[in-house]
This record gives structure tokens, C-alpha cells and sequence, in this order.
């Protein structure tokens, strides 16, 4: 009986153990551009090498607001089948739309908040734009992986709470030269549980549509 | 001509009923501020479109001009728009020539289809008076334009179109007898083309053409071969107690225009932009112009 109980209590402190370690595993994240400066905006995703990622239910609620003729923010990472909304926070209309491959749709011409969301249900690139303000790009970013942290201005990302395995660990930027496959690398959490991780990647100009006016062609379109 | 000018007055009238018709229901169209201004100085090489060349005066002028009103979207892919617009010019030499022009716009601009790249048009009309220290010159114009264009990358945008314009002078005053003394009054229509090409994220370009036919009124001292091919003649103190204003129909004109903008922020841009203009009547009248514009835009 009481070697029963022993036996319980060890096999209870391994699960236990083996659940701390599962969610303590994190990678940390460094990219920077050619020049060596810190990269904001880079979406860096981890995939197990073996087997689906078990992917915890998406977000109830994800947002890609409008403020000031603009994104905010420019580039969102979501999980697939996460519904984001679209807000609009200026105090004229907006018309959200993409044609990418991963999501096309197109939101009619609105304010305020639209009642549904857009559900994001493959992975991919989706790039984002408004009919009525050419100017105006976005980015979600859906990943077929639970796991994924934005780099911030410093050019870190941090993906905690992992389970202690090994991953295929790639990085995507709006402006990123080349293929995103290209950037990946493996890091195995299964000795210590951490992991860092950087990259050095090249980018290609971003060209984005004129906001500021120009004689003799004011107005939209 | 009179067809013309009621074309004119008919699209205007559209335009405008359609825009308070959208103005009394803000709640469904939710309309949107727009604003414009400009301020810059202009040089015009030969601003009295003299022929002769002791007759060309050239000047330099202070720019100022705002447009401000409101723009509403009855649906996805249309947008109506309504401004007050005032326009005024100082020079530095010849102040008769001194300005004030208001008026107002109504727009009708549709994009057929979705995103940055769907083709678009715009139909404008737009109504002004126009006040100059020299009130022979004073007047009330009329346009209307249509233009269409399409962007064809993130760098280059191809636009071009069509356009009417009525100039009516108020102060007629006849100094030959038997010969109109409107000699300010023109009619005038006219086409144009341009490209805009951004060269970076802060540097864009533009480049244009436009050719238009119809009246122009040039101005010289005394000179009695303009009485066998004017149909109106005036005074025009504005360059000189001698000089004499005269109405040439029928004159052809083309403007060549190459520009280049600096954003300066996403409302802001300075911009310098040339114009060689070139226009040819029949009895080999000829006279040309540079004209250099640079200024500071804000839109809002």
C-alpha cells in the first residue's frame, strides 16, 4: 500500500514535471537586415519537426484597426482559422479588401466596426488594402502553427510556452528577399528548453503607393 | 459655343443637385473633409501672350490656393465631392494682374473595380469668379473636365482626358467702334495626357501634355495688323496705359509640362513643375511661354 502510494506520487511529480517543462521551452528570436540594424515587423514561426503542431483553439477575437488612413498594426501574425476584425477608427469610410490566394474578400465601404469577422482559414501571406485609400497596406500573416512571436523594434521575438521539442523554426518580412522557406533553421528544446535563434536577412525595397499629394492630382483614386 | 455652354451649365446643374441631394442625407453618405492648399511662387516668361517681342512682359507672382469641402461615397466604387475653392495671385510687377478667384467644384469619380490598380474616371464642373486689380480682366469661368487613368504599378500612373472652358468678362468695354470690346472672353477646349512616376518613397515625377484649341487673348502695344485678325479688342492697362488686349479664335496651344515632388510627410509635398507652352493661330501668329511654378501643397 504504501509502496502503492510512493509509485503514485512519483509517477504524479513526472507528469507534473513533464507539463511545467512542456509549457517553460522558448526560443528567442533575433533578426536583423543587411545593415545589421534591428528588424521590426518579422514574423518568426516555429513548426515541430514531428507531427501536427497541437494547435490550441484560435483567438476568440483578433484585431487590424484603421487609425489615421492607415494599418495598425501593418503586420498581424494569426493562427489559422482565427477571425479578425477590421475596425475603423477614422471618422471616414474605409473598403478593406485582399486578393491574396490565402483569403480573398472584400469588406463594403462601412464605419465603425463590421458586425462579422474575416476568418482567416488558410495559411499564408494575405495583404491588405482599402479601395478608397490606395496608400493604405497590411499584412496578416497566418501560420499554420500555434507557435509565432512579431519582432519588435529591438528585432526580438520571443515564442515561450513551448512544449520541449524540436522545430523548424523560419522567419517572414513584408520586405523579405527571397523565399521564406530559405530562412529556416532547427532548434531542438528537448536538452535545456532554450534556444536562440538569429537572422540576417536581406531586403528588397518596398514600394509603396504615394500618400502625399502632387500638383495638379489631388483627390482620391 | 452655345452648345457648349449649356453642356456646361447642364452638368454643372447635375453635379450640384447631386451633391445636396447627398448633403441633406449625411447620415447614409457620412461625408468626409477634404482640404487642399497650395502656396508657391509662379514666373511666367511672357505673360501678356505677346507676339511681338517687345511686347513680352514677364513676371513674377505669389500663389495661394485652398479648396475645402466635403466628399461622400453613396457607394463602393463612386465618390462625390463638393469645394469651395479660392485661388489668388500678387505679382510683383504688374499688380493689374493681381487676382482673386472664388468659385466651387462638384466632382463625380467612379473606379471600376477593386483595389489600387482598377482604372478610374472623374467628371468635374466648376463655377468661379475672378477679380483683378485691373477690372477689365474681371470675369466669371466655367469647366468641365473629364479625365480617366489607371495605375499600372506602385511607381507609375497613366491619366489623360477632356476638358471645356468658358471665360465671360464682365467689363466688356469697346475702344474701336464696329469691333467687340470682349476681347477677354474665350472659349476653349482642350485634351491632355499624363504619366506620374514615383521614383522612390519621397521622389516622384510627373510629365504631361495637353492641347487645346479655341480662343486666347494676347496682349501688345499698338499695332494696327491686329484688326485684321482679331474679333475683339480692349484696353489693357494692366501692362501699360499703351497696351492693347485682343481676342484670337481659333488658336491652337500646346503645354508641355515635367515636374518633380518632394514628400514631405504624408500631407506635405514641395514641387516645381515647368511648362512650355507654344500657341499658333492662322496669319502666323505665334507666341510662346515659359512658365515655372513652385510650391508647397498640403492636403488633407
Amino acid at each position: 500500500m504504501r509502496a502503492s502510494s510512493t509509485a503514485s506520487s512519483a509517477a504524479l511529480l513526472s507528469l507534473a514535471l513533464l507539463a511545467g517543462r512542456a509549457g517553460a521551452a522558448q526560443i528567442t528570436a533575433i533578426v536583423i537586415d543587411q545593415d545589421g540594424l534591428p528588424l521590426a515587423d518579422a514574423v518568426v514561426v516555429a513548426v515541430p519537426v514531428q507531427g501536427a503542431p497541437t494547435a490550441p483553439p484560435p483567438a476568440a477575437r483578433e484585431i487590424v484597426d484603421q487609425i489615421d488612413e492607415e494599418f495598425v498594426p501593418r503586420v498581424k501574425p494569426v493562427v489559422v482559422g482565427t477571425p479578425v476584425f477590421f475596425p475603423n477608427k477614422d471618422n471616414i469610410r474605409h473598403q478593406v479588401y485582399s486578393f491574396s490566394a490565402a483569403k480573398r474578400f472584400e469588406l463594403p465601404l462601412y464605419a465603425g466596426t463590421p458586425a462579422k469577422p474575416v476568418v482567416f482559414d488558410k495559411p499564408g501571406v494575405v495583404v491588405l488594402g482599402c479601395n478608397i485609400h490606395d496608400w493604405m497596406i497590411g499584412y496578416v500573416y497566418v501560420s499554420e502553427s500555434p507557435y509565432f512571436a512579431k519582432t519588435g523594434a529591438d528585432g526580438k521575438a520571443l515564442l515561450g510556452d513551448l512544449p520541449a521539442l524540436a522545430y523548424r523554426v523560419r522567419v517572414w518580412h513584408p520586405r523579405l528577399q527571397g523565399q521564406e522557406s530559405a530562412t529556416q533553421q532547427t532548434a531542438d528544446l528537448g536538452s535545456n528548453g532554450r534556444a536562440e535563434l538569429s537572422w540576417k536577412l536581406a531586403l528588397k525595397h518596398e514600394m509603396r503607393i504615394r500618400r502625399a499629394p502632387v500638383p495638379g492630382m489631388r483627390g482620391h483614386y | 459655343m452655345g452648345v457648349s455652354t449649356a453642356t456646361e451649365a447642364g452638368t454643372t446643374l447635375v453635379l450640384l443637385s447631386l451633391g445636396a441631394a447627398l448633403a441633406g442625407a449625411p447620415s447614409e453618405a457620412m461625408p468626409e473633409d477634404i482640404f487642399d492648399a497650395e502656396a508657391g511662387v509662379f514666373h511666367d516668361s511672357n505673360l501678356s501672350n505677346a507676339v511681338s517681342a517687345d511686347d513680352i512682359v514677364a513676371d513674377t507672382a505669389l500663389t495661394l490656393a485652398a479648396s475645402g469641402g466635403y466628399r461622400f461615397a453613396p457607394g463602393d466604387r463612386d465618390a462625390f465631392a463638393l469645394t469651395g475653392d479660392l485661388r489668388a495671385a500678387g505679382f510683383s510687377r504688374f499688380h493689374g494682374m493681381n487676382s482673386v478667384a472664388l468659385g466651387g467644384t462638384a466632382s463625380w469619380s467612379r473606379k471600376f473595380g477593386l483595389g489600387a490598380f482598377a482604372p478610374w474616371a472623374r467628371l468635374s464642373a466648376s463655377l468661379a469668379g475672378e477679380r483683378y486689380d485691373e477690372s477689365v480682366r474681371d470675369g466669371r469661368r466655367a469647366s468641365v473636365a473629364l479625365r480617366a487613368g489607371e495605375r499600372l504599378s506602385e511607381r507609375l500612373q497613366l491619366s489623360g482626358g477632356g476638358s471645356f472652358e468658358r471665360y465671360r468678362a464682365d467689363n466688356a468695354t469697346g475702344v474701336v467702334p464696329g469691333i467687340s470690346g470682349d476681347a477677354f472672353s474665350l472659349l476653349g477646349r482642350s485634351l491632355f495626357a499624363r504619366a506620374d512616376y514615383a521614383f522612390d518613397d519621397r521622389w516622384a515625377g510627373f510629365a504631361g501634355v495637353l492641347a487645346r484649341r479655341g480662343d486666347v487673348t494676347a496682349s501688345t502695344r499698338l499695332n494696327l495688323q491686329i484688326f485684321q485678325y482679331s474679333s475683339a479688342i480692349a484696353l489693357d492697362p494692366a501692362f501699360g496705359p499703351d497696351y492693347i488686349a485682343y481676342r484670337i479664335s481659333g488658336a491652337t496651344s500646346w503645354d508641355f509640362v515635367a515636374g518633380g515632388s518632394l514628400a514631405l510627410g504624408d500631407s506635405w509635398s514641395a514641387n516645381l513643375a515647368v511648362t512650355r507652352a507654344l500657341t499658333y493661330a492662322a496669319n502666323n501668329i505665334e507666341y510662346q511661354s515659359t512658365r515655372i511654378n513652385a510650391s508647397v501643397i498640403y492636403s488633407f
